[in-house]
């Protein structure tokens, strides 16, 4: 808690306005549940954090003069500005503020979270990752995940509150997506249309870099794994129409293999010397 | 159902024990052979197996078997698996299945079919283009010394370099090779107590009179300083002989400057085994070639002022070792460093942890010289609660309260690396993400020896299923895209 407190002190008044605003925007959605009546600060306070986290990453990038992506803790500040674009977009074109509390809080937590990892104020790029590829594939890679946690979350929500699966439709009248279950599938629809063409970039851009397509780095292995989970998950719902709780199911072990992937590979023996490291 | 079941079942398990077995019978057959073996297992198993093959859990069942293979492997670090005959046939088996579950499918020609045949197709592309790479692509490599032409490459096996030398059709000579480095900049490391240890929590750039944790920064104090190191002669070219990390006995750091960060692993191709005990009987190494211990510094300090060596009690914190060398030119003082806790290879020498014992371990390069090496002595000037404080680049830190401050010295990083080449009568330039196409080859700037300015290690590739491979990700790209494009569609 303590090392937290340092950490949060040491990254200066953007950073904390970011906290203290997914804190506060987390609360009046979630009093805001079926009443609606915090709608216009929860979503205010939800702008600013992004705004603060936005000012943030470019105020990295400027300073270092490279994309703000190498270390774990820049990282996770990149997914929390991917994950609420994408609530944002979905709030204003599907309704779906119910989200919003759990996605603010998610937020606060990965930017506590990643207190735990040292700010490394400048991480030179190596040769192999100066190249245009770069940022389509971090990129392409975050916003994936991003989709996915959205998935996730939904199938959470669904195991969690069986009985009110219809929350959008019923308290705040969602025009398109009503089903916890039905959003989760279209989230992760377009979560694996990222995954893919972060993967399709990825191997390109290796063969550019490195004179192989595929290297077997157990980065680049869990990928493939956190691929065909997903791949399983789609074939399931088209091909045997599985729906409800064994979807939702499948969709949380397919998240918790992108954790795996994301986190839990760094820590292999065998991802050391891997190409992927993170620092 | 459960009969269905059953007979996939039986039928993935035969054919994964049949792979294994096959594994075991064509050990040490040659790789061509091979490849028509595993091509007519797969023919007889679609041949006999075809119905269950088109099925999609079939499919499933066989990725699920690569993916925990993959994760398996990822876990005990065994990247040999992914290129046994076992693990490639099976990569084949799937694909056959894909392409019989496609084919199972009646076309319908609309944008669901089109993005369903597309991803499906990709991944049948992608799979395949492996497999063609799997059994005829080519890798070697050069390494090369500037101005020296090559006729001869070492073959690359599926992860490392060989020693076995094969033929190239083309001479390859090394014109030019060069580094850009990034600048080296200090910066300040904040450390905070956590039980028993200090952990780095983050490092701050180096601003004037701004303040961190109460520590304010002043400003830089650099002098240089060159000091004789015992430098050898290998296979790869030139590099010193130590890692030079020394201490004046209160204020000044000794740290490399310029561009040689520490040390560097490499071996000689003539080399003779010794063993010099310290403080003892020189020792004749080579024909004209004489190295007489002089003294042992188990804590290796430099004093500037003095300008004398010294130790700093006895602890194996820096271990150095005073050389007298005596050669047909004349006789030199050196100093040659270790860091202790681990064997380290440099320069042909072979130094390692025995320091403590009393005696030396080396391997005799086939050359040795003195080399002098431009040190920088770097002093960070602070202020904390309006006292000075001095801070040396990975120096004692400096603690108060639960806090401990630390001036680091990141060694300068390579921005880039960038060979000339000349193959035949082309001359060409090769750098990371920038590979050369040359008649049908690929060749690619691998990797470089930080202390040898004039080495440079090449790639060259000759892959038969690199346009199958671009194609089937592109593919893919484009079956991910269509398969959004078409669900959109059904969803509105």
């Amino acid at each position: 808690m303590e090392l937290i407190y340092y950490r949060l002190l040491s990254e200066g008044s953007i950073y904390l306005i970011a906290v203290f605003s997914f804190l506060i925007a987390g609360l009046f959605y979630l009093s805001s549940i079926g009443k609606r009546r915090f709608k216009v600060p929860a979503n205010l306070f939800f702008l600013l954090a992004f705004l603060m986290v936005s000012i943030y990453i470019l105020k990295a990038w400027f300073v270092t003069g490279q994309p703000p992506f190498k270390t774990m803790f820049q990282s996770l500040v990149f997914l929390v500005w991917n994950i609420s674009l994408i609530y944002f977009v979905l709030e204003k074109t599907e309704n779906l503020y119910f989200l919003g509390g759990f996605v603010s809080l998610f937020n606060l937590f990965i930017l506590i979270f990643s207190m735990v990892f040292t700010d490394i104020v400048k991480i030179n790029l190596p040769p192999a990752l100066q190249s245009v590829w770069f940022i389509p594939h971090v990129v392409l890679y975050f916003a994936g995940y991003s989709f996915l946690f959205i998935g996730f979350l939904m199938s959470g929500l669904y195991l969690l509150f069986p009985e009110r699966r219809y929350l959008g439709e019923a308290h705040w009248s969602g025009q398109l997506w009503k089903d916890y279950d039905i959003f989760s599938y279209r989230a992760i629809v377009y979560g694996f249309m990222f995954l893919t063409l972060g993967l399709s970039i990825g191997a390109i851009w290796a063969k550019g870099a490195w004179g192989s397509f595929w290297s077997w780095d157990p980065k680049e292995n869990w990928a493939l794994i956190t691929w065909f989970v997903y791949l399983t998950y789609l074939h399931m719902r088209y091909v045997r129409n599985w729906k409800g709780k064994r979807a939702a199911i499948l969709s949380i072990i397919g998240f918790a293999v992108v954790v795996m992937t994301y986190i839990g590979v760094n820590y292999l023996p065998s991802a050391q010397s891997a190409l992927h490291a993170y620092q | 159902m459960f009969v269905k079941s059953l007979k996939r079942t039986l039928f993935i398990g035969g054919f994964v024990l049949i792979d294994l077995l096959l594994e075991t019978f064509l050990k040490g057959t040659p790789q061509p052979l091979k490849t028509i073996a595993g091509i007519v297992f797969l023919v007889i198993t679609f041949f006999l197996g075809r119905r269950i093959l088109s099925e999609y859990q079939t499919a499933g069942i066989i990725f699920s078997i690569l993916a925990v293979v993959v994760a398996y492997s990822t876990f005990l670090h065994r990247t040999d698996l992914y290129f046994t005959f076992w693990f490639n046939v099976l990569f084949g088996l799937l694909l056959v299945s894909i392409l019989a579950c496609v084919f199972a499918l009646k076309p319908k020609f609309d944008l669901g079919y089109i993005s369903f045949l597309t991803l499906h197709l990709s991944i049948i592309v992608v799979a395949a283009g492996f497999l063609i790479n799997a059994y005829g692509m080519k890798k070697c490599y050069f390494p090369l010394i500037k101005g020296k032409t090559m006729k001869e490459c070492l073959v690359m096996g599926n992860t490392e370099v060989t020693e076995k030398k094969t033929g190239f059709p083309y001479p390859v000579t090394l014109i030019d090779f060069k580094v850009a480095y990034y600048e080296s900049e200090p910066v300040i490391g904040v450390f905070l107590r956590t039980g028993k240890k200090y952990k780095l929590i983050k490092t701050f750039p180096l601003k004037k009179n701004k303040s961190v944790f109460g520590l304010k920064f002043k400003r830089l104090e650099i002098k240089k300083v060159k000091l004789p190191v015992l430098w050898g002669e290998g296979r790869e070219g030139r590099f010193p002989l130590g890692k030079v990390f020394l201490e004046q006995n209160s204020a000044w750091t000794f740290s490399t400057g310029d561009q040689f960060p520490g040390l560097v692993g490499v071996s000689s191709e003539k080399t003779r085994e010794f063993y010099v005990p310290i403080k003892e009987q020189p020792i004749v190494v080579g024909k004209s070639f004489v190295v007489i211990p002089v003294e042992f510094y188990p804590n290796f300090k430099y004093d500037i002022v003095e300008k004398r060596a010294f130790s700093e009690g006895n602890d194996l914190k820096n271990p150095a070792l005073k050389l007298r060398i005596l050669t047909p030119g004349g006789e030199k003082q050196t100093y040659i460093f270790a860091s202790s806790g681990k064997p380290i290879h440099l320069g042909g020498y072979l130094i390692s942890y025995t320091m403590d014992t009393g005696g030396l371990s080396f391997i005799a390069p086939y050359k040795t010289f003195t080399r002098n090496v431009v040190f920088s002595f770097i002093k960070g000037i602070f202020e904390i609660d309006g006292e000075e404080v001095v801070l040396l680049p990975e120096g004692e830190p400096y603690f108060r309260g639960k806090f401990a401050y630390r001036l680091l010295l990141v060694p300068p990083q390579e921005r880039e690396y960038t060979s000339i080449l000349k193959v035949e009568d082309t001359t060409f330039t090769v750098r990371v993400n920038h590979p050369f196409r040359y008649k049908g080859y690929v060749f690619y700037q691998n990797n470089y020896n930080p202390s040898n300015p004039d080495f440079s290690g090449i790639m060259v590739v000759r892959e038969p299923g690199e346009n199958v491979l671009y194609f089937g990700f592109i593919l893919m790209a484009l079956g991910a895209l269509l398969t959004v494009a078409y669900r959109r569609k059904k969803w509105n």
